[in-house]
């Protein structure tokens, strides 16, 4: 965490960079890169609906940020970056709105199923194996979040509907 | 399939007829997220007899246009794939320039936790 927050503090010097986090997975990582990074600093929450099988039509925010980001350095906050979609999505809608730069950092990068390469991820915390985790913030179907620590989730430990799916 | 979603990115001609439930459920996940997406719209040759004819081809699931890539989707165990891999490296041998990505049903258990797929179904 650290070494990520002197990464950005580096490029970002007095920029005053708005860190914007998807929730709720990125909560705690945004809170630890926030108090690791020695430069000025905004923060804003953005939550996108969850995939409901298409029944939508399309990704819904169920709470956008509360600020304009018109001529600010946008840092997008995320837990994983795995197919990339979300990010895609995020970096799409956020980038409409005329941020004057617009990046990403990652906690955790798998890159094994990546479907979007034009992604603006330009810190990574961990590249990780084609595995699944939980914990630090991560959960799956509510599950593990509040453990302190990233762990690794074998399959057999899967909650009961993924378990149905797989 | 039976179900027929109304798709909004969608980028091809004719309907879509999918051959499983996992590619369906593949397009509406790009369709959600609103990448471009195409069915099956290339056949790649993959060896012809002496004659010209075309022995062996291979037409990937998906292409995303924004992206150049192909995208395979297979629902078959990883134990079963062999032939399939083959057909992939035949086609990255002769199509060096052809981004193509394979997706095992592995994959989609894995991408099944994030968006609560009923891949059974």
């Amino acid at each position: 965490m650290a070494e990520l927050g002197i990464a950005i503090a580096a490029d970002y010097g007095r920029l005053e960079p708005l860190l914007v986090a998807p929730l709720k997975s990125s909560a705690i990582f945004l809170a630890d890169l926030s108090r690791a990074l020695g430069v000025p600093h905004g923060i804003d929450l953005i939550e996108l609906a969850a995939y409901n099988g298409g029944r939508d039509g399309g990704v819904r925010l169920l709470k956008d940020l509360d600020q304009p980001i018109a001529n600010r350095h946008v840092l997008v906050v995320e837990d994983v970056v795995d197919t990339g979609l979300t990010l895609h999505f995020l970096a799409r809608t956020l980038t409409l709105r005329n941020p004057a730069s617009l990046c990403a950092v990652t906690l955790l990068d798998r890159p094994y199923r990546r479907l979007v390469d034009d992604l603006p991820v330009r810190y990574v915390g961990f590249t990780v194996p084609d595995e699944l985790f939980a914990g630090y913030g991560l959960g799956m179907e509510e599950r593990w979040r509040a453990l302190p620590d990233i762990r690794y989730v074998a399959a057999d430990a899967l909650p009961a509907a993924a378990a149905d799916a797989a | 399939m039976r179900e027929a979603p109304q798709f909004q990115a969608y980028r091809g001609t004719e309907p879509p007829r999918f051959a499983n439930r996992i590619e369906l459920e593949c397009a509406k996940i790009l369709d959600y997220y609103g990448v471009p997406w195409e069915y099956e719209p290339h056949s790649f040759v993959l060896g012809r007899d002496d004659e010209g004819r075309v022995t062996s081809a291979f037409t990937p699931d998906f292409y995303l246009p924004e992206q150049d890539l192909y995208v395979e989707v297979t629902v078959m165990k990883q134990s079963l794939v062999t032939r399939k891999n083959r057909k992939l490296r035949q086609l990255r041998e002769l199509y060096p320039h052809v981004k193509v990505k394979l997706f095992y049903r592995r994959d989609f258990e894995r991408l099944a936790h994030r968006y609560q797929l009923k891949l059974a179904s």
